[in-house]
């Protein structure tokens, strides 16, 4: 059965949960708009401290690009909340499981209202911290922010793609199984996802989930994306499918999950490649189910992914001690 | 829209909605039935050894076709070719065998390492546990393969008797190898619960932070490949299989331990000697058959906890794909094309255009025809209508040539190229003024068998570009040359190909095209589309693959460059430049770490099939071994530039050249730059005066001098 969840704009969302003070784990990069939240937050809750994770990518060392934007970035934070508890800890992008989690763990000790920023967050760090908090029983309330940019840049957003691996804390709880099929969040770029899809590939359906309504200039890279799938698989009926989701609704992706697999029962790959809503959404639903993730992690992101604000949306993913998300 | 033909007799159907090429790859877990059809066996006699016992490293680039051998050990496919009434492929006296596997990136056995076992853990254990849950993961496969004989024992030649399955799996649980984990087993099934439970505790262990190893299993660590043998071992004594019969255990994947991304590089290594050592114990009761890249298996032969290293022949043989499928000086062995043959007849087949008994002699040839330079000129020049600038003689040369070469054009414009640039090579500052000078030779040099071949292709570029045309490749003989001794190529370019045939067919309501049926052969234009997308498909892909950016931006400059050199050399002088050249002894003498990063990006440049690689015979006197490269042949439509290998490639003579071009100009490499700057300081700087204190490299060196 569906249940309400409730999202929306920031500034919608959080007055309406009370007057809690939230602790916030979010993302120092490059892009301006990983510190939207910190800038958002004062005016709409009560902002009780902030870990910001500042990732370096195998790129960091050589452009001085990302150096500046970080430096720049830095500097904001400082002058943003000059009395608060914000705590920047810096991290490398291929650091091991327990290197991610173990300051993360340490952080949400006794902290009932967590608010984790996935805007700038890359997938190999926020899918296990946002499993971590999810199984974490002492956290009464937990939202998930997303701050959509003006625009992204035009070309190419990442580079130098590594081999198609689990995420962390997503490699199956249970022994290999073949999966009944491989879901694949569409986005902007395929990333590497080609080489593993085979027209024959097992045998194992895909279902393509295509993010619907979205801005038109997504709208087109994310056909050029399906068109690129489309390539490389058979016209075998059922093989490919290919399902609309809301992009800005994790609710939705999650819910269509859960029709896909019949509430969990199916075996399922995902492949978390669209909106950060839709991977929201995936994590969440992995998390419950012990599904694989595979990922390609690019080693490098563009410094100038993306440009400008245009809104901060909020998940309530857990709401007075329940999860909002189950099976 | 069906059309109907009689080919040889029989009923054909040529379908215009169907593109047989559309399965590009036979991957790691194919579908059974699909790859039963598409298998093709002209492989199976050359990698003989691979179906017998020994160890055997399977080596190829990519698309290669070595997933497609290593699939043949899967029960599922097996099972798919006796459902099928198709012949399993493996010789009859090579089919008793067990068969289990592991595949690296998928098993969760790359999350080792990730998370300490305990508190104040001990890393150097780690690559213990990582051997641990190899050996639990394979046996557990060998007995879920069990299972599957059991239930389809007709298909697998009745190897297993089910009725001594509990003896031997008490007699499993007794083994000291299992440290007693096993304890308390009595039945089959207790073990495959007890051993899938065991793996199911790491997998929880790494997925869910809290959740704790037991004790049990940190007390009762197994050593690397033990289990695995006495499981084989014990199968044979309590005859559940009969003493002929083999252990096949596939490690997919290895080369991802080395990538130094998902697993610390440090750990990836040690887990490498892990597997390592499983072969180095030499146990003839299991062999191990791994397919890899090309230089991968290379980079890490140590066995763990030793100082020795795997030696070729005494621990494993190595199988080498590419050079069994590439073209040799005799041309009598070269078996690719028979191979890309019989691959294409099984498409037609199962895509139901020919039917399986249908003789087809020479296939390819009937559908794709033959594109001979001459008919490739007719295209290139049937546009231009100024000969001169198809010639590219200059202006000051006298009129008798000029006259010469005008008539020539008209009927041979080739002919006509090649004598002004045997014009061109005449002297060496005024080149023109020597050849010039006299008239046109009556014995036409430019005839000559050797010195026409090896600029053949380099005319037909220059003549293409001054036409405004793009360069057409087409044909039989351009498909098995692109193809490079590839499968996955050869098949991306009939798919491309046929693509194109089909969408033009299909505007048509009348008078269809169908090249079994008729003389003609798909039209060499629409080949040459389909060929170009192939091409460019091949292109993007290799920013796919990881790192591949790095790659392609190299790849990038590579083929401009090569493009430059070949269209600039009007006298064609340095026709060989579509490749480059380095003697061995550059990598060894130049700054290691420098050379070693430059060589191991060309190694993965060739393993992730974007390069080609062999040992050059050089023409210089010095006679050193050398090595050449060459962009991988599907790339040269997308850079028109030709295909072939001629003559000498360019030579690249200071490590500073490949440095620049890899690290400066396609931005790889990065974490070499510093190195420059270390390099520079190394240069002596220029001597001003005879008499001033002028620095050598020696000063620097021996310490007179202190670095600036």
């Amino acid at each position: 059965m569906n249940n309400y969840r409730p999202w929306g704009t920031l500034s919608w969302l959080i007055p309406k949960l009370g007057t809690l003070s939230w602790d916030l784990i979010g993302c120092l990069g490059t892009e301006s708009r990983s510190l939207e939240i910190l800038r958002q937050l004062p005016t709409t809750g009560n902002l009780n401290t902030a870990k910001l994770l500042k990732i370096y990518d195998t790129d960091y060392l050589y452009s001085q690009n990302t150096k500046d934007l970080l430096i720049t970035r830095t500097e904001e934070v400082k002058s943003l909340r000059k009395n608060s508890n914000i705590e920047i800890e810096e991290h490398d992008l291929f650091e091991t499981h327990d290197e991610i989690l173990n300051p993360t763990e340490e952080y949400i000790l006794n902290k009932q209202n967590i608010i984790i920023d996935v805007s700038s967050m890359p997938k190999r760090f926020f899918f296990p911290i946002l499993k971590v908090l999810l199984a974490t029983d002492t956290i009464e309330n937990l939202i998930v922010t997303y701050t959509v940019p003006k625009s992204y840049r035009k070309g190419k957003l990442t580079k130098n793609l590594t081999d198609w691996a689990h995420l962390p804390l997503f490699s199956g709880g249970s022994n290999y199984k073949p999966p009944d099929m491989l879901v694949i969040g569409v986005g902007f770029d395929p990333m590497g996802i080609l080489r593993e899809i085979s027209p024959e590939g097992g045998g194992i359906p895909i279902k393509l989930l295509f993010p619907f309504p979205a801005p038109l200039s997504s709208v087109h890279r994310a056909w050029e994306f399906v068109r690129n799938i489309e390539k490389r698989r058979t016209k075998e009926k059922g093989n490919l499918e290919i399902l609309r989701v809301e992009a800005k609704n994790p609710s939705d992706t999650f819910n269509r999950l859960r029709t896909l697999t019949n509430n969990g029962q199916k075996k399922i790959e995902l492949a978390p490649f669209g909106p950060k809503a839709m991977s929201v959404a995936m994590c969440v639903f992995a998390s419950l189910t012990e599904s694989e993730v595979f990922y390609t992690q690019p080693k490098e992101y563009a410094p100038d992914y993306s440009e400008g604000i245009s809104e901060v949306y909020a998940y309530s993913v857990k709401l007075n001690g329940k999860s909002l998300y189950y099976l | 829209m069906l059309y109907f033909c009689v080919h040889q007799g029989k009923a054909n159907i040529m379908n215009y909605n169907i593109n047989p090429f559309q399965e590009l790859y036979v991957t790691d877990d194919p579908n059974p039935n699909v790859y039963v059809g598409l298998f093709s066996n002209a492989l199976v006699d050359l990698v003989m050894p691979l179906f017998r016992p020994g160890n055997v490293i399977l080596k190829g680039v990519q698309g290669t076709g070595k997933s497609m051998l290593l699939n043949l050990f899967r029960p599922k496919i097996r099972l798919a070719f006796h459902e099928s009434n198709i012949d399993f492929p493996i010789p009859k006296e090579w089919q008793s065998f067990i068969s289990a596997g592991i595949n690296i990136s998928r098993s969760g056995i790359l999350n080792f390492g990730h998370r300490p076992i305990e508190k104040e853990f001990d890393l150097s254990e780690m690559p213990l546990y990582f051997g641990d849950f190899l050996n639990y993961f394979i046996v557990a496969d060998i007995l879920n393969n069990l299972k599957i004989q059991i239930t389809n024992s007709n298909a697998f030649n009745n190897i297993v008797n089910k009725s001594d399955l509990d003896n031997f799996s008490i007699e499993l649980s007794k083994q000291d190898c299992w440290f007693g984990y096993l304890d308390g087993c009595h039945s089959f099934n207790d073990i495959f619960k007890k051993i899938n439970e065991r793996i199911k505790s790491y997998r929880q262990f790494h997925t869910n932070r809290l959740y704790n190893l037991e004790k049990t299993i940190q007390e009762t660590k197994t050593s690397p490949g033990e289990p695995i043998s006495r499981t084989a071992q014990l199968l044979k004594e309590t005859n559940v299989v009969s003493q002929g019969t083999n252990f096949f255990i596939r490690i997919d994947q290895v080369e991802i331990l080395l990538g130094g991304d998902i697993v610390n590089k440090k750990l990836g290594y040690q887990y490498r000697q892990i597997i390592n050592k499983i072969l180095g114990d030499r146990d003839a009761r299991v062999s191990y058959k791994i397919g890899t890249r090309r230089y991968d298996w290379a980079k890490e032969l140590k066995i763990f906890g030793t100082e020795n290293k795997l030696e070729n022949l005494r621990d494993f043989r190595i199988i080498d794909i590419d050079d069994i499928l590439r073209r040799k000086e005799d041309i009598k062995s070269y078996i690719f094309p028979q191979f890309a043959e019989d691959v294409f007849r099984r498409r037609l087949i199962n895509a139901e255009i020919i039917k399986e008994k249908e003789p087809s002699k020479d296939l390819l040839k009937k559908i794709f025809g033959s594109f001979k330079s001459d008919k490739k000129i007719k295209y290139y020049v049937s546009t231009n209508t100024n000969p001169k600038k198809l010639i590219g003689y200059d202006q000051d040369w006298p009129e008798n040539w000029k006259k010469f070469l005008l008539d020539t054009c008209k009927n041979d414009p080739l002919e006509a190229v090649l004598a002004a640039t045997w014009v061109r090579q005449g002297g060496k500052k005024d080149y023109h003024k020597d050849r010039l000078t006299k008239s046109p030779p009556k014995n036409r040099p430019w005839e000559k068998t050797w010195w026409r071949k090896e600029r053949i292709q380099q005319s037909l570029m220059q003549i293409a570009s001054r036409s405004s045309q793009r360069m057409l490749w087409a044909g039989k003989e351009d498909i098995i040359g692109l193809s490079s001794g590839n499968i996955s190529i050869f098949i991306s370019i009939c798919y491309e190909i046929w693509e194109m045939f089909l969408r033009n067919e299909i505007r048509k309501k009348e008078s269809r095209e169908n090249p079994l049926k008729s003389k003609n052969h798909i039209d060499h234009k629409i080949q040459s589309m389909g060929i170009f997308n192939a091409s460019n498909l091949w292109y993007e892909k290799i920013s796919e693959q990881p790192n591949g950016d790095d790659r392609q931006s190299f790849i990038n400059f590579l083929g401009t460059q090569f493009k430059k050199w070949l269209s600039d050399d009007k006298a064609m002088s340095y026709p060989g430049r579509n490749g480059f050249s380095i003697a061995k002894e550059l990598f060894d003498t130049s700054d290691q770490s420098m050379a070693k990063a430059l060589r191991s990006f060309l190694n993965d440049s060739v393993d992730y099939g974007d390069l080609f690689d062999a040992p050059h015979t050089t023409k210089k006197t010095d006679r050193k071994e050398r090595t050449k490269w060459y962009l991988t042949p599907i790339l040269s439509p997308y850079f028109q530039i030709p295909h072939q290998h001629i003559k000498e490639p360019y030579y690249v003579e200071d490590m500073m050249e490949l440095f620049e071009w890899i690290v400066e100009k396609s931005g790889a490499c990065k974490q070499i730059k510093n190195k420059k700057k270390l390099l520079k300081s190394f240069q002596p700087k220029k001597k001003k005066k005879k008499s001033d204190n002028s620095r050598s490299l020696f000063d620097y060196l021996s310490g007179k001098i202190k670095y600036e």
